[in-house]
């Protein structure tokens, strides 16, 4: 499978490390329901046969946090961008 | 890894001199960052969100950048796009020290500037066969309508990190951290030995 990186281009996946799916956000540890919220941040996935968000780091490229759409049947990947909000994914 | 090496310390560079059939070179390679010829080096890193006005500043000091995995030459400096609003900087003739205040009076505050003159072997690879030895390991399209004359790439070679650019029309230089060259040297001597290879500025390895 190769990774089109927004920075370096078609790189093989072996130069990334997958972290998994992109939707988790981290819970506000100050919220009441905390405890709960984080239990399920840390261990509850979704497994969805089909497209998904998940990140990717390339770490022996641009060392950058990507965002990758891909079909988790086909492993055919749709969309790429940075993770994060500023310039170059920081 | 084959008998060429039988002999030669894994844990040393491979020692100059001539690898493969006698009479051919189809692949040369030189150490260019010797005690003899001292390159300096250094990391160019933006500030956060920095990264446009850092391009202005050393374009208007004589260093043209590309925020692109490309390599620009200004001011008697290299610079070469590692990653976004990231840079490695060579200097020819220069101490590390020198290279970094250079760099800290070009990017006026705007960068993170950090020596690495010792982190790298830096190697010239040129030849007619360069490309086709190369390619056994770099998984990087290296034909020369994709891969062109300043292109550069971060990328792994025979398990090991590297940081490559084409200068020209024939030479790759690479720049390998220090500690793996002696593994990425092992991988180019038995990939570049068919065509016969000529390894300098190493040494008795
Ligand atoms: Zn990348």
């Amino acid at each position: 499978m190769r990774i089109p990186c927004p920075y370096c281009g078609a790189r093989s996946s072996h130069e990334f490390a997958y972290l998994g799916d992109a939707a988790p956000t981290r819970p506000d540890p100050s919220a009441p329901d905390a405890a709960e919220a984080f239990h399920s941040y840390v261990y509850e996935r979704d497994n969805p046969a089909g497209p998904m968000d998940e990140l990717w780091y390339h770490s022996a490229g641009c060392r950058r946090w990507l965002k990758v759409t891909r079909d988790t049947r086909t492993h055919a990947i749709t969309a790429v961008a940075f993770a994060g909000t500023g310039e170059g994914g920081r | 890894m084959s008998d060429l090496l039988e002999h030669i310390a894994p844990t040393r560079l491979v020692p100059e001199g001539h690898y493969g059939p006698e009479g051919a070179t189809g692949v040369s390679a030189r150490a260019a960052n010797t005690s003899a010829s001292p390159l300096a080096a250094a990391t160019l890193v933006a500030r956060k969100g920095a990264t446009g006005r850092l391009i202005v500043a050393c374009a208007a000091a004589g260093l043209p950048l590309a925020d692109a995995p490309r390599s620009s030459g200004g001011a008697g400096l290299e610079a070469v796009g590692t990653g976004p609003g990231r840079w490695l900087v060579l200097a020819e003739g220069m101490s590390g020290p020198d290279l970094v205040a250079r760099l800290a009076g070009m990017a006026q505050g705007l960068a993170a500037i950090t020596d690495q003159s010792d982190a790298h072997l830096i190697l010239d690879i040129c030849g007619e066969r360069a490309r086709a030895a190369l390619e056994k390991g770099v998984t990087v399209d290296l034909e020369p309508t994709v891969f062109r004359a300043g292109d550069a790439a971060t990328t792994v070679v025979s398990h090991v990190g590297v940081t490559f650019w084409q200068r020209d029309g024939a030479t790759y230089r690479f720049a390998v951290g220090r500690s793996f060259a002696p593994a990425f040297l092992r991988w180019l001597t038995v990939s570049a030995a068919e065509f016969g290879f000529a390894l300098a500025g190493t040494g008795r390895g």
